[in-house]
């Protein structure tokens, strides 16, 4: 897969001047970074992943060994090294979906409202670009990921549907689904 | 003192001579191809003998043109500091100089930009500098070249890899604005790593230390 061109690693600065390194998520070199990045997440935030994090043997099968023709995820690192942030391409195979990707981004606790998710969805979008990939879904639960969709909003992903009651908080409560997608322009005729 | 290079190409369209560090003066002895400033979907500022002019005669730039036979220029290749007002003029010390360049309509199939961007950016004095290239995809000739905004962006990254730059991210407003522009640049050899920190920074409109 042609991610030569992005340019990785790639220097970003946070709000608080912060900086941190965006790079392809390594499965061997990053396993004990991950680990810990997930660690750090509360039974809340896990609860809306789509895979159970609190399980290293999930993470190893889902996250590190996962086919990565398909699942490209990009991992934002602090100086210390500390994975900070994560964002995921979702591919399809080169059919029907071929040109479409899924995109999901998770921001440590301590690294929110810095523009880290803003940020990574920004670098997760240019990767697409770089992909020739033609559209961006995204999709989220209204209520409870309402910042990242006021961030996709800004990165120009409209709602294109919201499935009614689709997820449930830890208590039984319904959230509807917002489903946001973004598209690449081709021509000028697109715009 | 920055040395002159000139290159004779061989072309389809008759024999092309590139030149750099074109002065003002010479400037006036000579025309301007009507495919210069012609694009699908913006009007070019440098459209006239004048503000070619007007490029040559800034101290730290080096205007390069591709002259056809008759002394028509077909092309042209600029590095010069970014225009006052712009974020990338807020560079201390004041080493980013952008660099951009058109060929005329009906001469932009024959690879001229390659060989005066060579010219261009490996001088020697640009290993002090970082270089930067601004792509807006509004101004990419489509309907010409027949290639959509992807191809044509894909050329343009294709053209500058082998010359050292790479694609950096940067929330700059004007570049945001489409996920298809493009924001690239080369760090010369002798930049320092607290330097480099600062282009980062300014990469994300922060201008302190």
């Amino acid at each position: 897969m042609e991610t030569s061109k992005h340019g990785y690693p790639r220097p970003l600065i946070l709000k608080n001047g912060e900086e941190v390194w965006l790079r392809l998520l390594d499965p061997v070199e990053d396993e004990q970074r991950i680990f810990e990045f997930y660690e750090q997440l509360s039974e809340d935030d896990r609860w809306y992943l789509w895979h159970d994090v609190s399980d290293e043997k999930v993470i190893r099968e889902c996250i590190l060994n996962c086919d990565h023709r398909l699942v490209l995820p990009v991992v934002a690192l602090n100086e210390k090294e500390d994975i900070v942030g994560k964002g995921t391409i979702y591919r399809h195979f080169p059919g029907a979906r071929g040109h479409i990707t899924r995109v999901r981004v998770v921001v440590a606790p301590p690294y929110r409202n810095q523009r880290l998710g803003t940020y990574l969805l920004m670098d997760l979008i240019q990767l697409s670009v770089n992909l020739g990939l033609k559209m961006i879904v995204a999709e989220f639960i209204k209520g409870a990921e309402d910042s990242a969709i006021r961030a996709a909003r800004k990165l120009d992903f409209f709602e294109q549907a919201a499935i009614p009651d689709y997820a449930k908080d830890r208590r039984g409560n319904n959230y509807d689904l917002a489903i946001m997608v973004k598209r690449i322009h081709s021509g000028y005729d697109d715009f | 003192m920055p040395q002159r290079q000139t290159k004779r190409m061989d072309t389809p369209k008759g024999p092309v001579e590139l030149i750099t560090y074109v002065t003002p003066q010479e400037i006036e002895n000579w025309t301007l191809d009507k495919g210069i400033g012609q694009f699908s979907s913006y009007r070019s500022l440098l459209t006239s003998r004048e503000s070619l002019a007007n490029i040559a005669a800034i101290p730290e730039a080096n205007l390069c043109l591709a002259l056809a036979e008759g002394g028509k220029v077909v092309g042209f290749c600029v590095r010069r500091p970014p225009q006052p007002g712009e974020r990338w003029s807020e560079m201390h010390p004041p080493i980013l100089h952008e660099v951009f360049g058109e060929n005329a309509r009906g001469w932009r199939d024959i690879k001229l930009m390659k060989p005066m961007l060579q010219m261009v950016v490996l001088e020697p004095d640009n290993e002090d500098r970082i270089i930067y290239i601004v792509g807006y995809s509004w101004h990419w000739d489509l309907d010409y070249t027949k290639k959509d905004v992807h191809a044509y962006r894909d050329t343009i990254i294709h053209l500058l890899q082998p010359l050292g730059f790479r694609q950096y991210p940067t929330n700059e407003p004007n570049v945001s604005l489409r996920s298809e522009n493009l924001f690239m640049a080369r760090i010369g050899e002798r930049i320092e790593k607290p330097i480099k920190k600062r282009f980062t920074n300014l990469l994300f409109g922060i201008t302190d230390d």
